[in-house]
C-alpha cells in the first residue's frame, strides 16, 4: 500500500519525520491511490446516475452537478 | 502558545501542500464515460424497482446480482437477468475507464472498491448490499 | 435393514407401529411388499381399516418423516398416504398427500390416486394420478398418467421457476430382459416457465419420446418437442444416465420462425453479443450431430431473413445462408443479403463464399457494395483461438464519392472520393488495428488515415486512434461545405495521436497551415469575424473596424493554427509568436490584415460552441 518516496533532499526527509511525529495518524495516507478524491468521483457520478440531487428534473439528459460534494473528513 | 499554534499552522500547510497533489479531481469528464454514465442512468430508471422489492442488491465489487428473483413475475425474469448483465459490464467499463483517463490504469480495483463503498452509502433505506457476511438490509 | 415393530390387533382396528432406525432399502418395492404383506394377513381378519406410521425412513436418495399410510378397507379400498419427504441434499422437508383407491388385485389392478400434492414453501404441485396397470404377465409392464393442476415450482434462487402449469405426463414402461421399453408424452396445456436464461410465457407445446433403457443407457427415437408458434425440433439419441452424458443426438428443426424463436431461444443465448437487441424474422432450419458431447456436424440454413438491430448499429435484408460444419472435413458457406446497414452506412447486395475448416473460417475475396464503390476484402482469415475471434484481411475500397457518402453518415455533404488500400487489417479481442493508409482524396486534397486502430466499434464505448495527414485541401471548397466564411487557399493539416471516445475527441496534435506553394490566398471580411469570433474574448482582428468595414475580402501570407487537446483544453499556438499571443492570420499587401489569438488555452467544449455558433450563424442565410 504506502511505499515511501525517494526524497532527494534530507531536510524534506527531516520534515516529514517531524509531521509524523506531530500528526501520526495521516502517515497512512496512501499518496499513489488519490481515496478522497475517487470518492468525490465516485460521488459525482452515483449521483448523477440515480438522480440523487434535488430539484433535478428524471429526465435522460445527464446532469452535471454545480455544487460538488464535500469529500467527508477523515 | 502562539508560538506553538504557528507551528501547527505551518505543519498542517507543509501537509496541506503535500496532499495538494492527491486531493486534485480525478478526471471523469471523459466522452466514454459520460456515455457510460448516460446508459446507466436510464437503466437505473428500471432497475430502481428491483433495488427496492429486494430482487437485486449491490455487491462487495461494486457490481449488482440478483438477490431473489422470485420477488419478480415471472415474465420480468428474464429481463432483470439481462439489466444485471448490461448494468454489470458498464460498470465493470466505468471502473477501467475512469482509471484509464487518470492514465492510472492499476487504480482500477481501488477505484472499484471506492465506488462499492459509495453506492452502498448512497442506497436507499431498504436496499440490499452485500457485506463478508451476506446480504444485508440497508 | 433393521426395524422393530408392534402390531396391537383390537376388534376392528388395528395399529401397526414401525419404528425404523435405518432401513436401507434398495429398492421401494420391499417396502411397498412388506406393507402388502400385512395387509394380505390382516385382511383375514375382521379389519375395516388399517394404519401405519413410521417416525423415519431412510433411504439412499431420500428420507421421509411422519409417514402415515392409512388402508380404508371395503369393496374398492382408498389408500391415503401422508408424509414428509426429502431429497438427501435438502434441507426442508416437503409435504406429501394422496389418495388412493386402489384395486384389490395387486398385479393388474388399478391406482387412480386424487387430491395429490407435493408441498413446500416454494413448490406446490397438486396432482392426479393414474396408474392403469403394473404388471403384464408377471413382467413389469407400467402404465401411468399424472395430471397437474396449476402447479407451481421454484428454486432458491429463482432462477428456475413454472407457474400455473397445467398438462399431463404419461408414462408407459415394459421390461423386456435386462432392458426396458419406455414412450412418454408431455401435454404442457397452460404454464409460464422461466428455465434460466429461457423464458415460455404460455402453454400450447408437446414432447412425445420413445424410446429404451438398458445398462445405464438411456435411448431415445422419434423424440419430438412441438413448441406452438414457433416450430418443431425432431431428436434421436443415447444419454448415459450415470454421468449425463450426450453419447450421440442427432437434432432436426426442419423449419423455425425466427420472429417467434428469436426472443425465445437465440436471444437469451446471444446476451453477450450484439445481437442481444435485435428484430428477426424469416425462416431458419437446423440439423446438428452430436457425439460424445461435442458437436460433430451441422447445417444451418437461413431463409429471407431480416435482421435489425434496435439500436440501429446494424441491420440486414433478404438474408439467405446456408452455412454447412463438420469437426472432420472442410466445408463451403455461402451468404448473401440484399441490403443492409452497418453504422449508418448503406450496405449494397453482397455475396459471401468461404471455407469453413473446423474454427478457421478462410476466404479468398468478399466485395461489400457500398453506394457507388466497394469494400473490397481480400485473404480472409478467423480463427476462433481460446473462445475468442482472431481474423486479418486485406482491405481495399473501391472508390466511393463522398457526397453520398456524407450525406448518410449525416455529415455535411463534401464533394470527392474515399479510397482505401490497406494491406492488413486484424482485428483481436475486440480491436480492430490497421497496418496500412485509408486515402480519402476530399476538398481537392488528399487525406491519409494511418494507424488507425478502433475498439468496441458496437459497442456504447467505441474508442478510435489514428493519426490523419491531409494535404492540398481546397480551403474554398472546405468553407463553403462547413458555411465558414470563404476563404480562397489550400491547407495542409496534421492530426497526430487523434483518440475519439465514442465518437468525440479526447486527445489529438493538430496543426493547421497553408500549404506550401504559389496560389491565390485570400481571405473574406466573414471569414476574419468568424475566425476571431473562435477566439472568444481573447482573441481579436489586429486591425480597426472601421477599415475591416470597407473591404470585402483581404490577401494573406499565410494561415495557421495549433491546438494540441488534452483533458478538454486545447492548448493552442498560431503560425507565429508575439509577446502577447499568436498570429492565426498573417496578411500581406494593403490593407493588411493579421488575426491574431491571444487565448493559449481554451475549453474544447467551448471552442466547439462557438465553432457551431459561427457555421449555424452563417449557414442560415445560405439556406433562405
Amino acid at each position: 500500500m504506502e511505499k515511501l518516496i525517494n526524497f532527494k533532499s534530507s531536510l524534506l526527509g527531516a520534515a516529514l519525520l517531524g509531521t509524523m511525529v506531530i500528526l501520526p495518524a495521516c502517515v497512512t495516507i496512501n499518496i499513489y491511490f488519490p481515496a478522497a478524491a475517487a470518492e468525490k468521483a465516485a460521488d459525482k457520478i452515483i449521483d448523477d446516475v440515480w438522480q440523487l440531487k434535488d430539484g433535478q428534473p428524471n429526465g435522460s439528459e445527464p446532469t452535471v452537478n454545480t455544487k460538488e460534494p464535500t469529500a467527508p473528513a477523515k | 502558545m502562539k508560538k506553538i499554534l504557528f507551528g501547527l499552522l505551518l505543519v498542517s500547510g507543509l501537509l496541506a501542500s503535500q496532499l495538494g497533489m492527491a486531493a486534485a479531481d480525478l478526471e471523469i469528464n471523459t466522452p466514454a464515460i459520460s456515455a457510460l454514465q448516460n446508459s446507466m442512468q436510464n437503466r437505473h430508471g428500471q432497475l430502481a424497482s428491483f433495488y427496492t422489492s429486494g430482487a437485486i442488491g449491490l455487491t462487495k465489487d461494486g457490481l449488482i446480482a440478483v438477490k431473489d428473483a422470485s420477488a419478480v413475475p415471472l415474465k420480468d425474469r428474464q429481463s432483470l437477468n439481462a439489466l444485471v448483465a448490461a448494468e454489470n459490464a458498464d460498470r465493470n467499463k466505468l471502473y477501467k475507464e475512469i482509471a484509464a483517463a487518470n492514465a492510472h490504469p492499476e487504480w482500477e480495483a481501488e477505484i472499484r472498491s471506492t465506488f462499492a463503498q459509495r453506492w452502498v452509502q448512497k442506497a436507499q433505506s431498504g436496499w440490499y448490499y452485500q457485506d463478508a457476511s451476506g446480504w444485508v438490509k440497508r | 435393514m433393521s426395524l422393530s415393530y408392534a402390531i396391537v390387533v383390537t376388534d376392528t382396528y388395528l395399529q401397526v407401529f414401525i419404528h425404523l432406525k435405518a432401513i436401507l432399502m434398495q429398492p421401494l418395492a420391499k417396502w411397498i411388499g412388506f406393507c402388502w404383506l400385512m395387509l394380505a394377513c390382516i385382511s383375514a381378519h375382521a379389519v375395516s381399516q388399517v394404519s401405519i406410521s413410521a417416525d423415519r425412513i431412510e433411504h439412499p436418495q431420500f428420507d421421509a418423516q411422519q409417514v402415515k399410510l392409512a388402508l380404508t378397507l371395503n369393496k374398492s379400498p382408498i389408500l391415503q398416504i401422508k408424509t414428509q419427504v426429502k431429497a438427501k441434499a435438502d434441507k426442508d422437508w416437503a409435504q406429501l398427500n394422496v389418495n388412493c383407491q386402489v384395486s384389490t388385485k395387486i398385479q393388474t389392478g388399478r391406482w387412480d390416486c386424487t387430491q395429490g400434492q407435493f408441498k413446500t414453501s416454494r413448490i406446490d404441485i397438486p396432482f392426479d394420478l393414474q396408474i392403469s396397470r403394473l404388471y403384464t404377465q408377471g413382467v413389469p409392464d407400467v402404465i401411468a398418467g399424472i395430471h397437474f393442476k396449476n402447479a407451481k415450482y421454484g428454486d432458491e434462487a429463482g432462477l428456475h421457476a413454472i407457474e400455473q402449469f397445467t398438462g399431463d405426463l404419461n408414462i408407459n414402461a415394459k421390461q423386456q430382459g435386462e432392458a426396458w421399453l419406455w414412450q412418454t408424452t408431455v401435454d404442457w396445456q397452460k404454464g409460464e416457465v422461466f428455465w434460466q436464461p429461457f423464458y415460455v410465457a404460455e402453454g400450447g407445446h408437446k414432447f412425445t419420446a420413445k424410446g429404451r433403457y438398458e445398462n445405464d443407457l438411456l435411448s431415445f427415437d422419434t423424440t419430438r418437442l412441438t413448441m406452438a408458434k414457433v416450430g418443431e425440433l425432431a431428436l434421436e439419441g443415447q444419454l448415459r444416465t450415470s454421468d449425463l452424458k450426450l453419447i450421440n443426438l442427432k437434432a432436426n428443426l426442419p423449419s423455425l420462425n425466427l420472429a417467434t424463436a428469436y426472443p425465445l431461444l437465440f436471444k437469451p443465448l446471444l446476451e453477450k453479443t450484439a445481437f442481444n437487441n435485435a428484430e428477426m424474422e424469416g425462416k431458419v432450419s437446423l440439423k446438428v450431430d452430436i457425439q460424445d458431447s461435442e458437436v460433430k456436424t451441422f447445417d444451418l440454413l437461413l431463409n429471407d431473413v431480416n435482421v435489425a438491430d434496435n439500436n440501429q448499429k446494424f441491420a440486414f435484408y433478404k438474408l439467405n445462408a446456408h452455412i454447412p460444419w463438420s469437426y472432420d472435413t472442410p466445408q463451403n458457406v455461402s451468404l448473401n443479403y440484399e441490403s443492409g446497414e452497418l453504422l449508418d452506412m448503406p450496405l449494397g447486395n453482397t455475396a459471401v463464399k468461404a471455407e469453413v475448416n473446423r474454427y478457421a473460417v478462410t476466404t479468398p475475396n468478399i466485395r461489400l457494395p457500398i453506394l457507388d464503390g466497394a469494400l473490397n476484402l481480400s485473404d480472409v482469415s478467423a480463427a476462433r483461438v481460446g473462445g475468442q475471434w482472431v481474423w486479418h484481411l486485406r482491405a481495399e475500397i473501391e472508390p466511393i464519392s463522398m457526397a453520398e457518402l456524407s450525406t448518410s453518415l449525416k455529415l455535411p455533404r463534401m464533394e470527392g472520393l474515399a479510397s482505401a488500400a490497406i494491406p492488413l487489417v486484424t482485428y483481436n479481442n475486440g480491436k480492430v488495428t490497421t497496418d496500412g493508409n485509408i486515402q480519402l482524396k476530399l476538398f481537392n486534397g488528399v487525406t491519409t488515415i494511418s494507424q488507425l486502430t478502433l475498439q468496441d466499434p458496437l459497442g456504447n464505448t467505441p474508442k478510435l486512434n489514428a493519426d490523419i495527414i491531409m494535404r492540398n485541401l481546397d480551403l474554398g471548397d472546405l468553407t463553403r461545405t462547413f458555411s465558414f466564411g470563404a476563404i480562397e487557399g489550400k491547407l495542409d493539416a496534421d492530426i497526430a495521436n487523434l483518440q475519439l471516445q465514442n465518437w468525440k475527441p479526447v486527445n489529438f496534435d493538430a496543426a493547421i497551415k497553408s500549404s506550401p506553394g504559389k496560389y491565390p490566398k485570400k481571405i473574406s471580411q466573414r471569414a476574419v469575424e468568424n475566425i476571431s469570433a473562435l477566439g472568444g474574448a481573447g482573441a481579436a482582428a489586429a486591425v480597426q473596424r472601421s477599415v475591416l468595414r470597407f473591404f470585402e475580402e483581404f490577401n494573406y501570407e499565410k494561415i495557421g493554427l495549433n491546438c494540441k487537446l488534452r483533458n478538454d483544453i486545447c492548448y493552442m499556438s498560431g503560425v507565429e509568436s508575439t509577446a502577447q499571443g499568436y498570429v492565426i492570420v498573417k496578411g500581406r499587401g494593403i490593407p493588411a490584415i493579421t488575426v491574431m489569438g491571444y487565448n493559449q488555452t481554451v475549453g474544447w467544449a467551448d471552442l466547439i460552441g462557438r465553432l457551431k455558433r459561427v457555421t449555424d450563424s452563417n449557414s442560415k442565410p445560405i439556406i433562405k
